[in-house]
Parts: C-alpha cells; sequence; structure tokens
C-alpha cells in the first residue's frame, strides 16, 4: 500500500491588516522595510466570531469545490492547530459533522505548529500504509491573532491566521520518501502560548487571555543552526542529492530568515520557495500555502519533487520529500 | 583562526562602512552605531556561515566585548 498527497487549498479569513496599519504602531518598521526585509505585505484576521472549526470548515469546502473530490470517500479527518475552539470534544469531529463526511470516519486534533503540517503528512501516510484509512483529509487551522499581544512587535510583525485542506488518498506508487522528526522540549519557553489552559486555572489565568510570547532571537538562531542539518539528513535517508529537488519549501516564518537559510544550505532561488507576502507567519499552514502558490505559479508540477521543512514552536522540526 | 579576520568577518555581516574602531576589546553593541535585535541575528548567521559555529543565543548574550565573542566561537568550535 502507497500514499501521496494529492490535492491542497488554503483560506486565508477577511479582515486585512496591511504594512501601513503595522508601521502607525510600530513606527522603526515603514512599509517598505516590513516588505522587502521581511516580505510580509498582508496578514488576514478572523472576523469577530469566526473561529478555528470555522475557517478549517471553510478550506476543506475550498478543497472540494476546486478538485474531483467525493466527500463520502474520506474517512479520516486530522486537524493541527493550536488555538483550538474546544478543549473537548476533539474539533475533529464537530468538523466531520459540518463538512458531512461519513460517520464511519476517524477525527482526530494534534497540536503542532511550525512543524504540523509534517506531522499530518506523516500521520496520513502512516494511517494509508496500515490500512486504517484511504482517504486523509488533513486540516491546518490557526486564530493566532486571538493570541497575539497587539503591542508586541515581535510577533505583531509576523503573525496571520490561516488554515489549509489537503487530500492524501491511498495510490499505486508511493509518492512519499522517508520522514525525519525532532523534538528539544528544554527550548519550549521560547515560543509558546501562556494561559488559557489547564495547568493554571487561577482567577487571574482564567480572566486574561491566552498570549502568545516568542524569543525572536532565539527562535532564529535554533532554526540557522537546525535546518542546514535537517536538510542534509533529510537528502541522505531519501538517497537523494539537492539537484534532484525541483522545490525547496521551508516554514514561511518570515523572509529574512528564509534568505539566511537559503545562502546558508546554498539552495538555488528558482527552487526555492518565499511566499511570505501570502499572509505572513500563519503558522502550521505556511508550508501548505506556498505550495499552492508554487503550484499555481506553474513552478511544480505533476512528478515534481519537494522538499518540506517544518521548525519552531515546540521547539520542534520535521522534513520530507515527497513527489507531486 | 585570528581575532583580526574574526573582526573583519563581523563588521563585513553588518556592512560598515567604517571599522577601523571596533578592537578586540570594544564593547560590539555600544561600539556598533545603530545596533539593534536585527544586528545580532546577522552576526549569529556570519558565525554559522564563516566558521560553522552553532553558538546559542544566550551565548551570544553573554558576550560583551568582540574578544569573548571570539573566544566563546573559538571554544564552540574546539568542541565541535
Amino acid at each position: 500500500m502507497s500514499a501521496r498527497l494529492k490535492y491542497s487549498s488554503y483560506y486565508l479569513p477577511e479582515i486585512i491588516v496591511t504594512n501601513e496599519m503595522i508601521h502607525e504602531r510600530f513606527p522603526s518598521w515603514p512599509p517598505s522595510r516590513l516588505k522587502d526585509l521581511m516580505g510580509v505585505e498582508n496578514r488576514y484576521y478572523a472576523s469577530e466570531g469566526e473561529t478555528v472549526n470555522d475557517i478549517a470548515v471553510k478550506a476543506a469546502e475550498k478543497l472540494f469545490l476546486e478538485f474531483p473530490i467525493d466527500r463520502s470517500e474520506i474517512d479520516f479527518v486530522l486537524l493541527c492547530t493550536q488555538t483550538p475552539d474546544y478543549f473537548s470534544p476533539t474539533n475533529a469531529c464537530i468538523i466531520q459533522d459540518r463538512l458531512g463526511i461519513r460517520k464511519n470516519s476517524g477525527a482526530l486534533d494534534f497540536s503542532h505548529g511550525c512543524s504540523g503540517f509534517i506531522y499530518g503528512l506523516g500521520l496520513a501516510k502512516s494511517l494509508i500504509m496500515s490500512g486504517i484509512a484511504a482517504n486523509v483529509l488533513l486540516i491546518t487551522a490557526d486564530t493566532i491573532s486571538r493570541a497575539l499581544d497587539p503591542d508586541d512587535q515581535a510577533t505583531v510583525l509576523f503573525f496571520g491566521d490561516g488554515a489549509s485542506a489537503s487530500l492524501i488518498t491511498k495510490s499505486d506508487e508511493d509518492h512519499f520518501y522517508p520522514f525525519i522528526y525532532g523534538t528539544d522540549g528544554g527550548g519550549a519557553d521560547h515560543l509558546t502560548i501562556k494561559g488559557g489552559a489547564f495547568a493554571d486555572r487561577s482567577v487571574e489565568s482564567n480572566t486574561s487571555k491566552p498570549c502568545l510570547h516568542m524569543n525572536g532571537t532565539e527562535i532564529y538562531t535554533f532554526s540557522i543552526n537546525t535546518v542546514p542539518g535537517l536538510v542534509k539528513d533529510t537528502l541522505a535517508k531519501a538517497n537523494m542529492t539537492m539537484d534532484e529537488i525541483d522545490m525547496v519549501i521551508f516554514h514561511q516564518a518570515n523572509k529574512y530568515m528564509l534568505e539566511s537559510l537559503r545562502k546558508l544550505i546554498k539552495i538555488p532561488p528558482e527552487k526555492y520557495a518565499i511566499y511570505t507576502f501570502n499572509g505572513g507567519n500563519t503558522t502550521s499552514s505556511t508550508i501548505p500555502i506556498a505550495l499552492r502558490c508554487a503550484i499555481d505559479e506553474g513552478r511544480v508540477s505533476s512528478g515534481s519533487k519537494i522538499l518540506v521543512a517544518g521548525f519552531g514552536v515546540g521547539l520542534s522540526w520535521a522534513s520530507s520529500i515527497f513527489k507531486l | 583562526m585570528e581575532i583580526d579576520k574574526f573582526i573583519k568577518d563581523f563588521a563585513e555581516a553588518l556592512e560598515l562602512t567604517a571599522w577601523s574602531h571596533l578592537k578586540p576589546d570594544s564593547v560590539f553593541r555600544d561600539a556598533v552605531e545603530g545596533w539593534d535585535s536585527l544586528s545580532a541575528l546577522i552576526i549569529i548567521t556570519m558565525i554559522k556561515s564563516e566558521y560553522d559555529v552553532a553558538i546559542k543565543a544566550n551565548e551570544f548574550i553573554e558576550c560583551k566585548t568582540l574578544s569573548e565573542l571570539f573566544d566563546k566561537v573559538e571554544s564552540l568550535k574546539n568542541v565541535e
């Protein structure tokens, strides 16, 4: 039994936060600097009352609209989010119902950010290869704007809301090369949403909103020091060289970091994805958004070999290579 | 590895036009005009690309002078 990533779509919500709006709040960041250095133009925020489950459903409905998919054949729903609507029930159950996915299907939430899409691909592949499922709907979605401190330059500059939906199916030929996963929970405090969960049920925690905290220098340094080796190991495990890769898609944190990584690893610009301008850092959705942008621009097509790597919150990193 | 080359790499990474005032005992955050958080990222990247040394953010923050930073890079290089 083999698996492939067949289709992918994404949804960005409707409230637009422009570079001009960011500049008003942070005078040292003129729009040109945000665009040229950080590669961000607009961020998109979910509108009032619009939740992760809403944008997840919208991304999936878009997928069903854009591609010839029979939703009655989907037999597993995976939702990757770190800003869930509910602690309980599993949000993927609600999504199953709202999408009209059949009842004899599995539904599972999992919590990851920057490496989440690759966790989802690995889970979907495993479910298919083990015979548990044949058609897996993988959704990534976060309304990270709800966890932003409006005065925190380290996060407000880059982050926005977004969701992606992908279909991973059983196939004759395996399109996935090996996966690599890595974890260093010792760095957990460098990127975390503080408050709102069960570790602290004090009145103070219950009345203040959960807040994203990022130590940008730590996360940048971790990425610069981790990703070059990760790429090398991923190629070695697949017994491939960079010459055989058609496109490298990293987690789209910001253009500055992506350019630093590209130069360090010596990846030619023509086979390197930078799509930060399209919604900024949408956590686990940046890789599928960038993939779809590269497909839409004709930079990759059926048969292209894509190297993907996600790295950040956890600390966590994950990578793989797959054939479109 | 020489500290003179390290200071040159440091200045070139930041694209400084004048850097003859940078000495081993210079406190670099004060000596570099307009030093900000991005400057730190640029130097951390230079250390990885030129010296293949993975300095941690907290190790970098602890270094005050150029010679302290140079010594830290040297010691990490020797460990590797």
